[in-house]
């Protein structure tokens, strides 16, 4: 086969056999999905249009494999005596421009199409959650020492009622503030159960039985991409205002997170975060320090 | 002859009004504020205020980008000169420097226009930018007359200190030039790093607090360093796409060889300083991630996604057509021919790299695509799209022009040492054990926090990659010595289309810092002074990406219509008989 038919073949194996048969059915099979997962339309036109100046730079990096690659095209074109070759001729001269014509046309032609947008998952957040901290990571002195007292109280009723279990009273603050945000974490978690779970998933891995139902899925928060890359605030600000509270750039539309702070209390929201990490395994972005 | 004169005391004459007029605005703007009651915004006619600041802003800055860019290498050019005894690199060096000097006036007329936009235009913000900075704007028109004083002595007295002691003391002004405008560009940035990450000052009342701290605000030194790396690159792919110009004009092989060599410094200057770009980046964009979230935010995730779509696909470009200039240079070299079996395997790296490199972290999507994968991100391509993938890209394409031009220099070479095959063999095992560490930092980097992925991998892979690059170069030079020799390079002998690489990549650097410098400032959205002092003008906020396009569009062609305008007045300077050829020299 000579260099020009190469080349031809290489951009059609790459391009259509792995972009349009591997490629999909590999991402399918590696994410277990009911559908072919092929490169959306835009980044594969990116990918396209790299690898054809990849293959020009080839060819154009030596003398020698321009004129192995123009050589075919040449010979094609000279005049023919052979009617079979001058049939081709025809053909192939008169399919270009006819190429040309039906590819303007369908890019012109008014079709219905839905427009292509970058959607944005994490757009800035309001000045207003700015800097916020979420007040149960880091529970006050008093609180602590009212979860104590509250503590021996419940063993002192535990160690008359044989029905309950026993009580552990942390001996001091430092283990009673432990206790209290582990105390906090499980509630939170239980407030997600009910609130969350449909659509996040009792792992937090994105696959509530609703989930299913949405077209853009509930965020997977193992994922590293989602709320481990975010600061609480950010989060909380998220389960505040939910899908309607994101701007156009993020597509609100698309989303069916709920405004939660219609339901939860701002305590209970912030807890539900704590819930939600843990469930999640993950903790929140850090602040990087300030030198 | 006379008319050269009036030239250049033109010019000089133009330095000088722009220092007096700079003086003098100052002055005003500092006395004025007291005896009238100013207005906060004036509006200029037709494309507005702030777009007329920031054309003016931006051709300033790419001028200055150029003006202090080029010293840089010109110095070093004129001191291998000196160690090598090669007339030729004197006599680049002088080249550089005559653009220089032209160049330098049109620097300070630009930011002349820019500061009197600003006086005019933006009043109250000028009222108080002046009140913070107040020393550092009566040091910067003394710094920029030194500057052009230095610059001056150092282009015109070339011919004067050409030999014994007076050469070292035109070196050491080419020293003083590089301080100098280095201390002009530390000031400068200054001022526009504090717009956006200000300290120093009570951010409530936005009263001064403290000097130091104002001007060493948090962006300072990530800035300093970005743009001083970026100059260099600047200046040098500027320098090459001059050569480029005058290969294609030159009717002679002389000049053809001559500026084929200079178009090869000057690209090789902007690759080599081009490299360490994407670090600095990074390292800004954690600086500025650090003094604020929601900035880190905006810049990465918000209305800014598709700068980075457009800014991977600029920089993909620059990687493969700066290899390509350098593989179409191997067919000039005698023996480069052995190599080329090589290029199949660079460009698939190369390609691969571009793929990841290029992949959004926000893909472009449809809403049915949405529905089929349940979200913005595929499950495959998504992977590529975080910053372990991108660096992982990026060292990787480093390594490989690296490679690329390790097998440049070694064209025409032969080894003859005893030792060449283990020699070589390390060079392999080297390029090839950096290669896996890095690609096993880049994986490992999914399963680490953010931190350490951002401060501890991602500096690893840049010194590994660092350190196969200077270690593969020395062992080179144990490799080739006594080398025996193929041929030689043809300089001149270059295929025209690498000219027009030349200027490819000169443009798209261009445009690349003037949409930068956008994000850069759009990141502050609607305050002239980050959360300390509020935009309230009818402009107050930011451009979207498609009208920054347009707008950094024109200031790429304002700048380069200048620019050959400047190319063409330093011809206009050339003497009409040709000096003596220095071909065989160079041939060597
Ligand atoms: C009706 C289904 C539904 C329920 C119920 C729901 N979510 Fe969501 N959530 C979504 C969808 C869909 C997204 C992704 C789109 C988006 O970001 O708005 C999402 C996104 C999020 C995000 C943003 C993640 C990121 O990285 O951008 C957070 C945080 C979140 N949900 C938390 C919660 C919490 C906490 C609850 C329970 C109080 C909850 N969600 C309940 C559907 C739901
Ligand atoms: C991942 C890589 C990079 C990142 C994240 C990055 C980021 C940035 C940012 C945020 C700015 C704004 C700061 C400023 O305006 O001074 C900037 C400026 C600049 N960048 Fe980069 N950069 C990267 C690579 C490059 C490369 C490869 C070039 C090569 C040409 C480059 C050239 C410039 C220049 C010249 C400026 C100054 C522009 C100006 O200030 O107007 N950068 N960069």
């Amino acid at each position: 086969m000579n260099f020009f038919w190469k080349i031809v073949l290489f951009f059609v194996a790459i391009r259509y056999g792995f972009f349009e048969v591997v490629f999909p059915r590999v991402s399918q099979w590696a994410v277990n999905s009911p559908d072919l997962l092929p490169a959306p339309a835009a980044a594969m036109s990116m990918y396209t249009w790299l690898m054809m100046v990849a293959i020009a730079i080839y060819i154009l990096s030596s003398e020698e494999r321009i004129a192995d690659f123009m050589t075919p095209i040449h010979q094609f074109l000279k005049p023919q005596t052979a009617a079979a070759k001058k049939g081709m001729q025809i053909v192939v001269l008169a399919a270009i421009p006819l190429f040309g014509g039906w590819s303007y046309f369908d890019v012109n032609s008014p079709k219905m199409v839905s427009p292509t947008a970058v959607r944005i998952q994490h757009p800035t957040m309001p000045g207003s959650f700015e800097g916020m901290k979420n007040p149960l990571r880091d529970p006050t002195e008093e609180q602590v020492e009212e979860f104590i007292a509250e503590q021996k109280e419940l063993a002192e009723e535990a160690a008359e009622d044989e029905e309950m279990e026993p009580v552990t009273v942390p001996n001091n603050i430092e283990d009673g503030r432990i206790a209290l945000v582990s105390k906090w974490t499980e509630e939170g978690a239980a407030l997600y159960a009910v609130n969350c779970r449909p659509c996040h998933g009792m792992q937090a891995d994105g696959v509530g039985p609703m989930a299913v139902g949405w077209r853009l899925q509930p965020a997977n928060f193992r994922d590293p991409g989602t709320i481990a890359t975010i600061v609480e605030e950010y989060a909380f600000w998220r389960v505040s205002k939910g899908g309607p509270g994101l701007p156009s750039a993020s597509t609100p539309w698309d989303s069916a997170m709920p405004i939660w702070d219609l339901d939860l209390s701002e305590n209970e929201r912030w807890k539900i975060l704590l819930g939600e990490y843990f469930l999640a395994g993950v903790g929140p972005r850090q602040t990087e320090k300030l030198e | 002859m006379q008319a050269k004169i009036n030239r250049i005391d033109n010019s000089k004459y133009v330095v000088r009004s722009i220092f007096l007029l700079l003086f003098l605005g100052l002055a005003g703007a500092v006395w004025g504020q007291e005896l009238i009651e100013l207005p906060e915004y004036r509006a200029f006619p037709i494309i507005g205020s702030r777009v007329a600041v920031w054309i003016a802003a931006e051709v300033h800055l790419m001028f200055a980008a150029f003006v202090l860019g080029v010293p840089m290498f010109a110095v070093i050019v004129e001191l291998i000169g000196v160690l090598t005894k090669q007339e030729r690199y004197d006599k680049m060096s002088k080249e550089f420097t005559k653009l220089l000097a032209i160049a330098m006036s049109t620097t300070a007329i630009w930011g002349g226009i820019l500061l009197f936009l600003l006086l005019t235009l933006y009043p109250r913000f000028m009222n108080y930018l002046s009140e913070v900075f107040l020393p550092t704007l009566w040091i910067y028109p003394f710094l920029f007359f030194l500057e052009a004083f230095t610059l001056y002595i150092y282009y015109y007295g070339w011919e004067r200190m050409k030999s014994g002691k007076s050469k070292w003391f035109h070196l050491y002004l080419g020293l003083q030039l590089n301080i100098v405008g280095t201390v002009l560009l530390l000031v400068a940035n200054a001022w526009a790093t504090f717009m956006m990450t200000p300290g120093g000052v009570d951010m409530k009342t936005g009263a001064l607090m403290n000097i130091w701290e104002v001007i060493d605000n948090f962006a300072w030194w990530p800035i300093n360093i970005h743009r001083l790396i970026a100059n260099v690159t600047f200046g040098g792919a500027i320098v090459a796409a001059y050569a480029a110009f005058k290969f294609l004009h030159s009717s002679t092989d002389e000049d053809k060889a001559h500026y084929d060599w200079m178009g090869y410094v000057g690209n090789m200057i902007a690759i080599w300083s081009f490299l360490v770009l994407p670090f600095a980046g990074y390292w800004l964009m954690r600086e500025l991630y650090q003094y604020d979230q929601t900035m880190g935010i905006t810049m990465m995730g918000g209305f800014l996604s598709w700068l980075w779509i457009i800014q991977a696909v600029l920089i993909s470009s620059l990687f493969l057509a700066s290899n390509y200039y350098l593989w179409l240079g191997m067919e000039r070299i005698d023996g480069g021919e052995r190599y080329q079996k090589y290029i199949k395997y660079m460009l698939s790296v190369l390609l691969l790299c571009v793929w990841v490199w290029a992949t959004p972290h926000s893909l472009v999507v449809s809403p049915e695509e949405v529905a089929v994968m349940g979200g913005v991100h595929h499950p495959v391509i998504g992977i590529f799209g975080v910053m372990s993938a991108k660096m992982t890209a990026v060292n990787f394409m480093i390594l490989t022009s690296a490679i690329g031009f390790m097998f440049y220099r070694r064209a025409n070479k032969v080894a003859t040492v005893s030792y060449a095959m283990p020699l070589n063999l390390l060079q392999a095992g080297i390029f090839a054990g950096v290669g896996a560490y890095v690609l096993y930092l880049g994986v490992d980097g999914y399963f680490v926090e953010p931190s350490i992925r951002v401060n501890k991998y991602s500096v690893w892979q840049v010194l590994a990659v660092l350190f196969a690059i200077i270690s593969t170069t020395v062992i080179d030079v144990f490799l080739f010595k006594n080398s025996e020799s193929l041929g030689k390079f043809h300089w001149g002998k270059m295929p025209q289309r690498s000219q027009y690489i030349l200027i490819f990549i000169a443009v798209t650097f261009t445009w690349l810092m003037g949409l930068m410098g956008y994000a850069r400032s759009a990141i502050r959205q609607h305050w002239h002074v980050y959360k300390v002092m509020e935009d309230t003008s009818v402009d107050a906020f930011a451009p979207t990406l498609g009208f920054a396009s347009n707008v950094v569009s024109v200031c790429v062609l304002i700048f380069l219509g200048l620019v050959m305008f400047i190319f063409w007045l330093g011809s206009l300077a050339d003497p009409k008989k040709k000096e003596t050829p220095v071909v065989a020299e160079m041939n060597r």
